[in-house]
């Protein structure tokens, strides 16, 4: 029954870390990353394979995932957003399409199109917590992501840096005016979003497996989670991820966790997608701009 | 004193000096917003545009920024998602803490609201950010556009003071301003521009005592 | 279409184009011919998908479901009801066009992304409905054994027959959508997409356009997905997955989104571009991936957005220009003023209008003065409607403008220009204010563009008609600005700043212009900070200082008014000689 709810957390956590990186390079960049969710996979295979090397637990290999992924990022702002820069947004739209095709293409080339399984965080099985027992897993998944989040929080509102790149999302002609580098802060959001999903591929890719067609799910979830956020803030992508994650794991285990209720075609997966829609419509007629408001605000 | 900045395109000379502050005057549309955001770098220039001798050619902003100038832009644009403090201290080079309690001190009604958001000031409190955060890059000169637009005439006389004494420390200040009593009480010199070209110049005091004024500028 | 001599060009394209067509029925391979079908298929996808995301701007994510909803219908129709071609063909489209409509109604108000998520999941929705509705649907297996194409009680084989027959559809969808496009709908479409704030003010009702582009999106979806599933013989849940909607999103911006050559192009280059990689083997769908990227580098505006540049470059044609033709008089002249009582707005605290009230009556010139930031502008704004009040009114005679639709208003005769211009940039001159001519129901494209004409040399701007407007000087800009306010037939034209950037000269022209207009009868209201221009224009100033009416009057008295010269001034003992 924990267990359940742990593993709601543990993938709200890693959907949250999708998410920040999708939103992070939105706002600085002024470009939606179609690619983002391929990240995420290209971050699972970056698991897998480094594993193969070099068989450690996971979050030891975690640092060289983000490094490989932060390049990746680079690349990508390289070849799909500076060639574009003040394009029509739609051009950005393609050309990431595009790179993600690459990776998906790619990720099949190199590992096939079967599941992979990346490395587990820690080693060992589960943790008795009492009469109940929780997977290390998903207790490692939450607490590493959980971190990454805080370094991410502390990034925006403590460092400098991280001041500079909400300035440069904020307005990025003001923020050249105060001597900002606006090119070299995208291409570091770049950086960070891609490592963000990277990371989240590796959180991900022991218990869900890898495939290389995985990206448009990861895409499509982080873009709902940033939307019903409010497009911006930290707090508005986790609690998208949440959302979506609770209808994911927790609502289709009802019958479960209680009893009384009937397994039926109403706890499917199914159904519990198709109530997440429902309810992401509702909260857009309610509230057109998120259940946060918009968190960067437009110049009039 | 030593020329800080000095612009040459067709119709249009113009240079300004350390410690002293010009104004660009003229109706909507003759040009001077432009004027501002060439020398920043936003805009290119059919011409040359030189900081302490050096040609700017096609330095990006930013880069403009670290050379020295400073810019404070129509309607403020302030980073509206930061406190106060935030956008001083994001725009500081160096020694931000002294530079910061220097600016609140020429400030002082940021002090009262540092942790408050930026988007949440009012107009005159905005304005008096903007210019806080362009001074905390330590400029040798600064730009402003339309300083007192929107502001009460008490609040405009704040800021235009507040001007004299970044002057006096050195500073070389360009100002377009479409309130042209306002800028001429508290400039050294003036161009009035009409369709990007400036079409009179001369001392403050000159322009000021000149009968036909209130048409050149009221006037196209 | 006119033929035009000099484009030499043309005829070679022509019978490429033809040999291009005609070559794969003879030539090829039964899969050659499937694949080229295909195209046809994809072309039909997008040429719908350009009305809302070509036209409209709107990142709508539903029009893969639409698709796929196309063919879903067809194959059950046709596999468990037996139903003929022709039969769910009409259908399909008609299931496609009744689902738009409906989702139309909670989602099309939404703005960007927010829009675009809506309908993504809606198009998921209804790709798990078909996943798991396995009674109706086949589940994950899809339904399979769809009948070939039946015309007229004969059955229509596969490769070229079948081919002849998707393709005969393809042309008549991009007739339709090319006579669509081409008229003054298309031009309304640009403006309603690239200066939205303009459109309202010249009497175009965006939301009902959205509505409209969407239901023939979703139409030619519907066709589509109809014509797919007979080709192919078998649907499966494949077709409503996102990878479609991808591709028709990226074959329409590489060929460009708003063109009809644009949908050819990129859906012949997406589905042959794979094809041309095969030999790859299994990289080719990575080097797939890069051609995509590289076109779309090469070419952000799409394809046909690069070749018209080209074009433009290599041949530089000058349109010819229509004659002149003068605008109808308007039957009934209203003489009903325009008031404003007591409007009161407030920007999050700051005042920007604490209680105006004056009118301005039939046959007068109203000049409105007042410092930067005084409010001039949102009252104009209130007034016609792109902004709301929070207390007060304003009335044109006795109905009530505030709390209408900016396009309502224009309708009942009120006009206006703005201070930062609000041109479609990529549209000429002319164009910009024909389309300001659409309110007219019995105006053609010749016609509004004939009497744009007129406009635009009654003001002096006929030698710009045929420029692109984002390339002309600033004070021409405010001259074609003026023609699309007087296209609307205006009672009533609200000009903000008109003389700024102007010569004197120009603003000699401009204020006869504006004193002819009086003398029709139209009454004008204008906000300006050069007294010289009003002095000799206005009969009446009416100053605004921190949204309130400081002082009224002749020029001349408001020009010695203390108050006002202190608002401007800040020095009340400074006096004009």
């Amino acid at each position: 029954m924990l267990q359940v709810l742990a593993n709601g957390l543990a993938l709200a956590a890693a959907y949250a870390l999708v998410a920040l990186g999708f939103v992070l390079v939105a706002n600085a960049a002024n470009a939606v990353n179609f690619a983002q969710g391929d990240l995420v996979m290209a971050g699972g295979f970056v698991a897998v394979a480094l594993s193969r090397l070099w068989p450690v637990p996971g979050i030891v290999l975690l640092p060289a995932v983000l490094a490989v992924m932060a390049v990746l990022g680079l690349a990508l702002s390289a070849i799909a957003y500076f060639p574009l820069r003040g394009r029509p947004a739609t051009a950005i739209f393609v050309s990431t399409i595009a790179v993600g095709l690459m990776l998906e293409n790619g990720a099949n080339a190199i590992f096939g199109a079967e599941p992979q399984a990346g490395p587990p965080l820690l080693p060992g099985a589960a943790i008795a917590l009492g009469p109940v027992s929780l997977s290390r897993q998903s207790i490692a998944v939450i607490v590493t992501a959980a971190v990454l989040i805080l370094a991410l929080e502390f990034l925006f509102a403590r460092l400098r840096f991280g001041w500079r790149l909400r300035a440069t999302a904020q307005d990025r002609e003001m923020a050249a005016s105060i001597g900002i580098d606006v090119t070299w802060m995208i291409a570091f959001s770049f950086a960070l979003g891609a490592a963000l999903g990277g990371a989240a591929g590796l959180l991900l890719a022991n218990s869900f497996f890898v495939t290389p067609t995985d990206g448009i799910n990861y895409m499509l979830k982080a873009y709902i989670a940033v939307v019903i956020g409010g497009w911006g803030s930290i707090r508005g992508a986790v609690a998208g991820a949440l959302l979506i994650a609770l209808f994911e794991v927790v609502y289709p285990s009802l019958p479960l966790l209680v009893p009384a209720l009937p397994v039926s075609w109403l706890f499917t997966e199914t159904t519990a997608t198709i109530i997440l829609y429902g309810v992401v419509l509702a909260v857009l007629l309610l509230r057109p701009r998120g259940l946060f408001g918009e968190a960067v605000l437009r110049r009039a | 004193m030593t020329t800080r900045l000095e612009v040459e395109a067709p119709g249009l000379k113009l240079r300004v000096s350390a410690g002293e502050i010009v104004t660009l005057l003229g109706a909507n549309g003759a040009g001077k917003t432009t004027l501002l955001r060439a020398i920043m770098g936003f805009e290119a220039l059919a011409g040359r545009i030189c900081l302490d001798g050096r040609e700017l050619g096609s330095t990006p902003p930013f880069r403009r920024n670290r050379l020295g100038i400073g810019y404070c832009p129509e309607g403020r644009r302030v980073f509206p998602r930061m406190t106060v403090r935030e956008n001083l201290i994001v725009a500081a080079r160096s020694r931000a803490p002294t530079r910061l309690a220097d600016i609140l001190e020429l400030f002082p009604a940021l002090a009262a609201r540092e942790r408050a958001l930026a988007g949440q000031l009012s107009g005159g409190e905005q304005q008096m950010l903007a210019m806080g955060r362009a001074l905390m890059t330590e400029p040798r000169l600064l730009l402003l556009d339309e300083p007192s637009l929107g502001l009460s005439p008490q609040l405009t006389n704040a800021v235009m003071s507040r001007l004299r004494d970044i002057a006096a420390r050195g500073t070389a200040v360009l100002m377009a301003e479409q309130n042209a009593a306002n800028a001429l009480a508290v400039a050294d010199r003036a161009y009035l521009l009409r369709l990007g070209q400036i079409v009179r110049e001369g001392p403050a005091a000159e322009l000021r005592a000149d009968p036909a004024l209130e048409e050149a500028f009221l006037g196209g | 279409m006119r033929i035009d001599p000099s484009r030499g060009l043309r005829a070679p394209l022509a019978v490429a184009a033809i040999g291009l067509a005609l070559w794969p029925s003879v030539f090829s391979s039964a899969y050659d011919l499937r694949l080229f079908t295909l195209a046809g298929v994809y072309v039909l996808l997008v040429l719908g998908y350009q009305f809302i995301f070509g036209h409209v701007g709107a990142l709508s994510l539903t029009q893969g479901a639409f698709f796929g909803l196309g063919a879903y219908a067809s194959a059950i129709l046709a596999v468990r009801g037996g139903w003929s071609f022709s039969e769910t063909f009409v259908l399909s489209i008609a299931i496609a066009v009744a689902l738009a409509a409906l989702i139309a109604i909670p989602v099309l108000g939404l703005e960007s992304h927010y829009f675009a998520l809506a309908t993504l999941g809606i198009a998921q929705v209804l790709l798990l409905v078909c996943r798991e509705w396995a009674p109706l649907t086949g589940g994950v297996n899809g339904i399979s054994g769809v009948p070939g194409i039946v015309l007229f009680g004969r059955a229509v084989p596969g490769g070229s027959p079948s081919l002849i027959l998707v393709w005969s559809l393809v042309v008549i969808g991009a007739a339709v959508a090319w006579r669509i496009q081409r008229g003054l709908y298309g031009l309304a479409f640009h403006v309603v997409r690239s200066a939205p704030a303009a459109a309202g003010t010249i009497g175009l009702d965006s939301g009902r356009m959205r509505l409209a582009a969407f239901l023939l999106s979703a139409a030619y979806a519907g066709a589509a997905g109809a014509l797919f599933v007979r080709v192919n013989g078998i649907v499966s849940p494949d077709v409503l997955e996102f990878p479609v909607m991808v591709t028709c999103l990226a074959m329409t911006v590489i060929g460009g989104a708003t063109r009809v050559a644009g949908a050819f192009a990129g859906a012949f280059l997406l589905v042959y571009l794979p094809e041309w990689f095969r030999p790859l083997d299994k990289y080719y769908l990575i080097a797939y991936g890069a051609g995509l990227l590289v076109m779309i580098v090469a070419a952000p505006d799409g394809l046909l957005g690069a070749a018209a540049r080209l074009r433009q470059r290599l041949m530089p044609e000058t349109d010819v220009a229509p004659e002149p033709e003068r605008l109808p008089r308007p039957e009934v002249p209203v003489t009903a003023p325009l008031i404003f009582r007591d409007v009161v707005k407030s920007f999050g605290g700051v005042k920007a209008l604490q209680g105006v009230s004056f009118e301005v009556r039939r046959g007068e010139i109203v000049g409105l003065i007042g410092p930067n930031g005084s409010g001039k502008t949102t009252l104009i704004n209130i007034a016609t409607g792109l902004e709301t009040c929070d207390g007060g009114a304003v009335l044109y005679g006795n109905q009530v403008l505030t709390g209408r639709a900016p396009f309502a208003i224009a309708r009942l005769g009120i006009a206006r220009t703005f201070q930062n211009i609000c041109l479609a940039g990529e549209l000429s001159a002319l164009d910009n204010v024909a389309v300001a001519r659409s309110l007219d129901p019995g105006v053609d494209i010749e016609t509004a563009r004939a009497q744009a004409m007129h406009l635009l040399e009654t003001l002096g701007a006929a030698n710009f008609a045929m420029s692109q407007v984002r390339a002309l000087p600033h004070g021409v800009q405010r001259r074609i600005e003026l023609a699309r306010a007087l296209a609307v037939q205006p009672q009533f034209v609200l000009l903000d700043e008109p003389a700024a950037g102007l010569s004197e000269r120009e603003q000699a022209d401009l204020a006869g212009q504006i004193k002819t207009l009086r003398t029709r009868g139209l009454a004008v209201l204008l906000i300006e900070h050069n007294m010289p221009f009003l002095a000799g224009l206005a009969d009446r100033l009416i100053c605004l200082h921190e949204g309130r009416v400081i002082g009224q009057g002749s020029p001349d008295e408001v020009r010695r008014n203390p108050r006002v010269i202190a608002a401007y001034l800040g020095e009340p003992q400074r006096v004009p000689a």
